[in-house]
């Protein structure tokens, strides 16, 4: 059984899916029993989604495609 | 340009390639890719100009090494490597960047600590990030030094593995765990800035 200490050090590489089923297993089980942690896991996940959402796509200019396209339609093959 | 490329697109040889057939194969996949590319560009140079320029280099250089790039490798990886490339090797050269350096290793969970964490109401710090405006959470991102802001935006925005990231930023995997723990652990301070700046928290 894993302690909170090494569960909180490996949630980022948990979160990231960086981790093997069986250590991804252990740290799920800790969780179920221990709401600190899981408080604290929450938190991650919210904070990435939220950057995740805050800093997604800026809108791309028009005329940067249409640059482009002009561009690959007049390369020589 | 092959070889620049490294593992994520090697040479096919002899297999002649129907111009036509490239071209649409390109439009059509390359070009889905345009705006993630774009905002990839933005937070490398952080300059629309600049990032429009880099772009632009991206999908020539992507579309003469197209034919040498194999069908069922990741293109979006691939594209996002041309991408890091041109930035380095045409755009950062021409321009003297100051070193941007880090500040000092903070603690763990600082955000989170920061927020209170752990008090008795367990979705008050998630709806004070909540309220951060965009602007200032992307403001938040790019004030990062360069190296820590491209880990962070490849993996938490692009959502890439640290095996595909080390491969587009052609660095060691262990190299994009430290910039990215690091770099996360920055924008965690770089927001708390953020949220007593704008008083959205007593």
């Amino acid at each position: 059984m894993k302690h909170c200490d090494e569960v909180l050090r490996e949630i980022e590489l948990y979160l990231d899916q960086e981790l093997d089923p069986t250590e991804c297993s252990e740290i799920e089980r800790h969780l179920t029993g221990c709401g600190s942690c899981l408080q604290r896991k929450e938190f991650r996940v919210s904070l990435r989604v939220l950057i995740a959402k805050k800093c997604s796509h800026d809108p791309t200019p028009q005329e940067l495609l249409d640059r482009i396209k002009q561009l690959l339609a007049s390369e020589p093959s | 340009m092959a070889e620049e490329l490294g593992s994520l697109a090697e040479d096919v040889e002899g297999v002649p390639q129907d111009e036509v057939e490239l071209r649409a194969r390109f439009e059509r996949d390359a070009m889905a890719l345009l705006p993630g590319l774009y905002s990839a560009a933005l937070r490398l140079t952080r300059n629309p100009a600049d990032a429009e320029d880099v772009v632009q280099e991206t999908f020539l250089r992507a579309y003469r090494g197209f034919s040498g790039f194999r069908e069922g490798t990741n293109l979006k990886a691939w594209m996002y490597r041309i991408l890091t490339n041109t930035f380095i090797n045409t755009y950062r050269k021409k321009k003297r960047q100051p070193v941007e350096v880090l500040e000092d290793e903070l603690p763990d969970w600082y955000l989170y600590d920061q927020l209170g964490g752990g008090g008795s109401v367990a979705s008050a710090e998630a709806t004070v990030l909540e309220s951060i405006p965009d602007e200032d959470v992307r403001g938040a991102l790019d004030s990062l030094p360069e190296a820590f802001r491209m880990a962070v935006w490849l993996v938490d925005v692009e959502g890439f593995s640290y095996k595909e990231t080390a491969e587009i930023l052609d660095v060691p995997i262990g190299t994009v765990m430290s910039r990215l723990h690091r770099g996360r652990k920055a924008l965690e301070k770089r927001l708390w800035d953020k949220v007593r700046e704008r008083g959205l928290v007593r």
